[in-house]
């Protein structure tokens, strides 16, 4: 397995171990019979850590492992492009697991910018995927004779 | 890759994106209130994730890799996962379609797309999961 495709894969697991850990969190939080729980906030943050850090995290890693190789020279294409996303997929994603919360505990006009920058980091990630992958999804190239 | 896989995963690429895009622009909204009018779009942000990226992926992957038919590499008739594949992109567009303009049938009928996607691509791919056929070596002569 390449070392790209490990990192995407083992840091996929450290967002599934985080998504449950916030769950275990939010559960817990119910039995305090608070009248506004503060722990609600991280309701979000649980979805996308599971949905995001986990699935299509896991996703990208597999499909860098196992699609079609891009050319002989190049097999996983544009190594840089895949560094590249996998910093902002993960540092846009923490960024916001942290900020994202903090709109409701204690919104300042920081928090505010860092979560626009969380944002940005995110969608920037998402199309460095694409730029990624698109050209691996391609039909078999047959061997010239 | 077959056709169908390439259009498939290519087309849920574009979902990946344009999905992850629009909740990109709902955070920054809900951070300095940014295009307030795009939280009516938070439906379609959901589907676009959960059906357009995820399930997209999974039809195309499911056809190009489950097990073949024969030994020619026969797939089966792929009409049934190109139908499966139009559900879901019409679904899809109901949604968005009443993001902009709401429409209260819009979620049931998309459902029902969604749930026809499904039959079709589990009518599919049913006879194809099957274990892998080994013919058995010839005996030896001790």
């Amino acid at each position: 397995m390449p070392t790209l495709a490990r990192y995407y894969i083992r840091t996929a697991f450290v967002w599934l171990v985080l998504a449950f850990a916030i769950g275990i969190a939010m559960l817990t939080s119910q039995l305090w019979a608070l009248k506004t729980n503060p722990l609600a906030a991280l309701q979000i943050v649980f979805y996308h850590a599971l949905m995001v850090g986990w699935v299509t995290q896991l996703i990208v890693g597999v499909a860098i492992w196992l699609f079609p190789v891009h050319t002989r020279e190049q097999p996983r294409g544009n190594e840089k492009v895949a560094w590249a996303a996998y910093a902002t997929f993960n540092l846009g994603l923490g960024l916001r697991s942290i900020v994202e919360p903090m709109l409701q505990w204690a919104p300042s006009g920081l928090v505010k910018w860092t979560v626009v920058g969380a944002a940005c980091l995110q969608v920037a990630a998402l199309w460095l995927v694409l730029l990624m992958l698109w050209p691996r999804v391609k039909a078999k190239v047959s061997k010239a004779k | 890759m077959p056709k169908f896989s390439i259009f498939s995963i290519r087309a849920s690429l574009l979902y990946l994106v344009i999905g992850g895009s629009v909740g990109g622009i709902m955070l920054v909204s809900k951070a300095i209130g940014f295009l307030p009018w795009i939280w009516y779009w938070r439906t379609a942000h959901i589907h676009a994730m959960l059906v357009g990226w995820l399930l997209n992926l999974i039809f195309g992957v499911a056809f190009w890799i489950l097990p073949r038919l024969d030994a020619h590499g026969w797939r089966g008739s792929p009409w049934l996962v190109w139908l499966a594949s139009g559900l879901l992109h019409s679904a899809l567009a109901v949604l968005v379609w009443a993001s902009i303009w709401p429409w209260s049938a819009a979620i049931a009928i998309a459902s029902s797309l969604e749930c026809l996607a499904a039959i079709a691509i589990a009518w599919h791919c049913w006879p194809r999961l099957q274990p892998l056929i080994i013919e058995p070596r010839p005996a030896q002569n001790k």
